[in-house]
């Protein structure tokens, strides 16, 4: 019987093939699922890192800047502790890059936010005080693992990589600080602008002058400030 | 008794060495299989570039997600519920409803 060619009677090496072609496809699939999910997942901690600066800012304190100083001391600790996120120190990767934080009146500061707001910004009663304070902290966060991913065969993930920054924004009041404590009891404010001008202690008093002198009206001390 | 052959007929022409046995067939069935299923594949492929299939698989959830982070919405934009009825991306936030810093909620 005629020997057969070996070369094409045996199956060796087809395997390899095969195991290559999937091997592609398999990896570079698990590649986009491991960058998508690891992308949501520092989305989260970003968000914790933005909030924990916002909570900073708003938790009372001497006054405005002191409080602004400590939010950014927050967020400079934080990002420290999470190089991968911040692109900062010496472990830090290209995979993301978290901005600068901006702190405090996001609807004056934030020129992006601003845009978008429209009048709201600007919302304000009949007495003009304002309705909807946009006070917080904002910081850009750039998802560099994603945009910058490029499947086999199936080619880039981002078809603008702008897509890939956005801002995340936590918004709380900020309580009012010993600075705005004290001088919201001054004279000139709660009894010049408050007491002095209430239309039913004009009615009972008729000699309100006399009774209510600025001299004698002294803010209590233990009035919380 | 006659020396004819009734089956097939010995071919004795100049290229009867190609079809004298079935050795190689194998070799050229796989080339045209491995080119119609790669052709296949590349098609594919470059259909689903030309759709942006990854991209809309990606891009859009991170833009949802991105819009919720900075605007507290998975909308594109919303009409406000103040004076304004212009629509924008900020009035969707949950800081844009009127009664949620109002003493006098409307």
């Amino acid at each position: 019987m005629k020997k057969k060619s070996t070369r094409l009677s045996n199956q060796s090496g087809f395997i390899v093939a095969d195991f290559l072609f999937s091997f592609v496809l398999v990896i570079g699939c698990g590649v986009l699922i491991f960058a998508l999910t690891f992308s949501l997942a520092t989305v989260e901690i970003t968000q914790y890192i933005v909030w924990s600066t916002a909570r900073n800012f708003a938790a009372a304190n001497l006054n405005e800047e002191t409080a602004r100083i400590q939010a950014t001391k927050k967020f400079d600790a934080l990002a420290e502790k999470f190089p991968m996120i911040s692109g900062r120190g010496s472990l830090s990767t290209p995979w993301f890059t978290l901005s600068a934080p901006l702190i405090g009146d996001l609807s004056v500061s934030d020129v992006n936010l601003r845009s978008k707001l429209g009048n709201d910004r600007e919302n304000r009663d009949s007495g003009q005080q304002v309705r909807q304070p946009w006070i917080g902290a904002k910081s850009d966060l750039e998802l560099k693992l994603l945009s910058g991913l490029r499947v086999p065969f199936l080619g880039p993930v981002a078809s603008d990589k702008t897509e890939f920054t956005f801002p995340i924004r936590a918004f709380l009041l900020r309580h009012p600080s010993q600075q705005e404590c004290l001088s919201f009891f001054a004279v000139e404010n709660r009894f010049e602008k408050g007491l002095r001008k209430l239309k039913s202690v004009e009615k009972q008093f008729s000699d309100l002058d006399r009774l209510l002198i600025p001299a004698q009206y002294v803010p209590i001390e233990d009035n919380g400030c | 008794m006659t020396d004819e052959f009734l089956g097939l007929k010995k071919n004795k022409t100049i290229l009867s060495f190609l079809y004298a046995n079935q050795n190689g067939q194998l070799a050229i069935e796989a080339v045209l299989l491995i080119t119609v299923l790669l052709g296949v594949f590349l098609a594919l492929s470059n259909v689903a570039q030309e759709k942006k299939l990854v991209q809309n698989l990606v891009s859009k959830p991170i833009q949802r997600v991105g819009r919720m982070a900075g605007y507290g919405t998975w909308n594109e934009e919303c009409k406000g519920q103040g004076k304004s009825q212009a629509l924008s991306l900020g009035k969707c936030h949950p800081n844009s409803i009127h009664r949620s810093l109002s003493s006098d909620p409307q």
